[in-house]
């Protein structure tokens, strides 16, 4: 092998394995994976060899046409964009007017992955703490813990926003617009839900005691 | 007409729309001035839409786009930075304007031109009501699944630079926004297996997911702020060009005119939005005044003159695909035609008969939201470029508690959460791979209104469908459409390109 051949073929090998390569094959795996599965979802469960042809649905009465349409319409393309992948690489993220990308940061790499690992941290703990604590501490919590941790916020500062989101929580989404907050994950845990029972009744009481008239 | 006008101004003129437009106004000002864009927050204007009378959702939602815009001029002029993809032309003389001392003239000119140009688009939109209400008539159920699916393949096709991306992301939108359970064949569609899923994908935690975690992301991995100092010395003495710039624009009326009328054509091809508008009104103004030549690019007022004009008068430009023919002029737009969904109204021909006057109420919003905003917008200027030095740090918690509040909304399952972390990933890759997402939204949002007439069209026409001279005729005109679409966006790309590399502009936040 030539050096220039060995140069290409390592310049090849690294294009492949680039995080910006690896990124669209998942996603176009992803839109593949989906199309097959709207596809053979159509089909009867009890199908015999031929039940993925066209004719063979258990949607009835139309209710396969335009999913059927919208997979079919879509797989020359998909196959389209995957030959332009391998061919030419990762897109470019220039010349678009509808989406454009991430912006450009000259920051060291280190700091871009450490903003990266905290936003997706942060926000994955404030979903899983809505899921678990529900809205009415995990909002007010995220707010203040994220103020002051990234933010370098003091912490009576922090106050105000949480007591803000409290308002709009209780306030306007529970006795404006009627809105249900479901039960919570944590309020079935033994010690915290009897805390927590206890806690609403106070809050109930005062509220009929003073707020209700 | 006139009974339909009065109407739609004596609702609009009434108590809800009114406090609506003040609890926006601050809102949409200091949003469009924002890296991340004022769409996290009209995604989360959705999120209350269900629970609104469409009388205060939907003037809200135009007040809110028309406001935004109003802002966007104002770091593209003071910093040299665009707020959006809208404003970039105008920094090319409106930068070099801040930098000799004559922001308050740049910002001046802007609004007197803003302001004309956005009456001029909404002229121009109550102009063609009665032309689409005849045009209308003529459809039946073939054309209109058509005017659907164009609606969702036009957005894709005119994706420029992606356009194979841009139709598979249609084709992906239009699969996934038929999850559930189908009122037309009556059985549950690809839920997986999720009973959340039994109903199909709920539009606003889809949305907020896609749109707004990546554009958060986007706020805090690249951790954009302006220095404050640079701030207070473009604004030291802005206040006194003010007058001046006004009075110079009145000077323009023509540019004025000519440029409003551009942004105001180009706003009624769908899918094109506010950028080529912008580009093609500054070429103009360029080759057609005298001078301009030379002077343009060292600070010349003509030269944001004419691209604000032209951007205010797409407001009124875009509306007519978006409400008469279920295609979306730009993917705000998209956002606006999901809002007419959720709050039960169907686009197309009952935005001229049933709902004639929301049609023309939304005529109204625009040259109100004009009206009233720019004088704001002129008098606090300065204090709004201040919201460009906030930390990404302090503004992604606050933006993103009142995010999650919303997309609980929804349906008030935790299913919501889930679906929008689900969409905030898909989101994430597609906008790092440029992918557009517009189309997905407005598959999702057509989908079953494409359906129902699909159903209808086959069964009372079967295959004569496609030989309908009204389909035919539709197709002709939107390829045609399309075709001259592309051709505008190559020209506004190849002049942005030239005046990029002329004038050293950077990258603009999406």
């Amino acid at each position: 092998m030539t050096t220039s051949n060995a140069n290409g073929a390592t310049a090849s090998r690294s294009r492949f394995t680039s995080i910006e390569f690896i990124g669209e094959v998942i996603l176009l795996i992803a839109v593949a994976a989906f199309f097959v599965y709207m596809y053979l979802d159509s089909v009867p469960p009890d199908a015999d060899a031929l039940g993925w042809l066209p004719w063979r649905l258990e949607w009835d009465n139309g209710g396969w046409l335009l999913p059927r349409i919208a997979v079919l319409f879509g797989t020359p393309f998909w196959f389209w964009r995957a030959y332009l992948l391998f061919k030419a690489g990762a897109s470019s993220t220039t010349g678009q007017i509808m989406d454009t990308g991430f912006l450009e940061t000259d920051d060291d790499p280190m700091m871009v992955l450490r903003r990266w690992v905290q936003l997706i941290g942060t926000t994955g703990a404030l979903l899983i703490g809505l899921w678990v604590f529900g809205f009415h501490i995990a909002v007010p919590a995220y707010t203040i813990l994220y103020l002051i941790i990234f933010g370098k916020v003091k912490w009576y500062w922090t106050l105000i926003p949480a007591v803000f989101f409290e308002i709009i929580i209780i306030g306007i989404y529970g006795y404006i617009l009627l809105s249900e907050w479901g039960t919570p994950v944590a309020r079935d845990w033994p010690v915290i839900g009897s805390i927590w029972d206890a806690a609403i009744n106070v809050w109930h009481n005062f509220y009929e005691a003073n707020l209700e008239s | 007409m006139w009974e339909a006008a009065i109407s739609a101004a004596q609702h609009l003129f009434s108590p809800g729309p009114l406090i609506a437009f003040a609890i926006i106004t601050p809102i949409a000002l200091f949003n469009g001035v924002m890296i991340a864009g004022g769409v996290p927050v009209f995604i989360l204007l959705l999120s209350f839409a269900s629970q609104l009378d469409p009388f205060i959702a939907l003037p809200a939602a135009v007040f809110y786009a028309a406001a935004n815009d109003a802002t966007e001029p104002i770091p593209s002029i003071l910093i040299g930075v665009p707020g959006s993809r809208g404003s970039q032309a105008t920094i090319i003389d409106g930068y070099p304007m801040s930098r000799q001392g004559r922001a308050g003239e740049a910002l001046g000119a802007v609004y007197v031109s803003s302001l004309i140009g956005g009456i001029i688009g909404a002229a121009m939109l109550m102009g063609v009501l009665p032309v689409a209400r005849e045009v209308l008539k003529l459809f039946g159920a073939a054309e209109f699944f058509l005017l659907s699916l164009l609606g969702i393949a036009t957005v894709a096709l005119l994706s420029s630079g992606a356009m194979v991306k841009g139709l598979l992301t249609a084709a992906f939108g239009l699969a996934i926004a038929l999850i559930g359970f189908s009122p037309i064949g009556g059985v549950v569609r690809a839920n997986m297996g999720i009973g959340y899923l039994w109903d199909g994908l709920p539009l606003v935690p889809m949305l907020l997911g896609l749109f707004a975690i990546p554009e958060l992301a986007n706020l805090v991995v690249s951790n954009t702020t302006i220095a404050t100092e640079r701030l207070d010395e473009v604004l030291s003495g802005s206040g006194e060009g003010v007058k001046k710039g006004m009075k110079e624009a009145t000077r323009h009326k023509w540019l004025i005119t000519r440029s409003s009328l551009i942004g105001a054509f180009v706003g009624m091809m769908p899918g094109l939005g506010a950028v080529p508008a912008h580009w093609i009104a500054y070429a103009q103004a360029r080759q057609t005044e005298p001078g301009a030549m030379e002077s343009f690019g060292t600070g010349d007022i003509r030269g944001v003159i004419a691209p604000e004009a032209s951007n205010n008068a797409i407001d009124g430009g875009v509306l007519v695909p978006t409400l008469f023919f279920s295609i979306p002029g730009s993917p705000n737009m998209a956002l606006i035609l999901a809002m007419l969904i959720l709050v039960g109204i169907q686009p197309g021909p009952p935005m001229l008969n049933q709902h004639l006057d929301l049609s023309i109420a939304l005529v109204w919003t625009i040259v109100l939201a004009n009206i009233i905003v720019v004088p704001i917008v002129l008098r606090f200027a300065p204090l709004i470029a201040r919201v460009t030095v906030i930390p990404p740090n302090i503004l992604f918690p606050l933006v993103m508690a009142i995010i999650v509040i919303g997309v609980y909304q929804s349906s008030q399952s935790v299913g919501d959460l889930w679906l929008f972390a689900a969409a905030g990933v898909l989101g994430l890759f597609m906008k790092a791979y440029a992918w557009p997402r517009p189309p997905i939204v407005i598959a999702i949002v057509l989908a079953n209104e494409a359906e129902k007439w699909l159903w209808i069209a086959t069964n009372t026409y079967g295959w004569e469908m496609f030989l309908r001279w009204q389909f035919n005729a539709i197709l002709a005109f939107v390829v045609l459409g399309a075709f001259v679409g592309i051709r505008a966006q190559r020209n506004a790309s190849r002049i942005k390109a030239a005046e990029a590399a002329e004038h050293q502009i950077g990258e603009a936040a999406p």
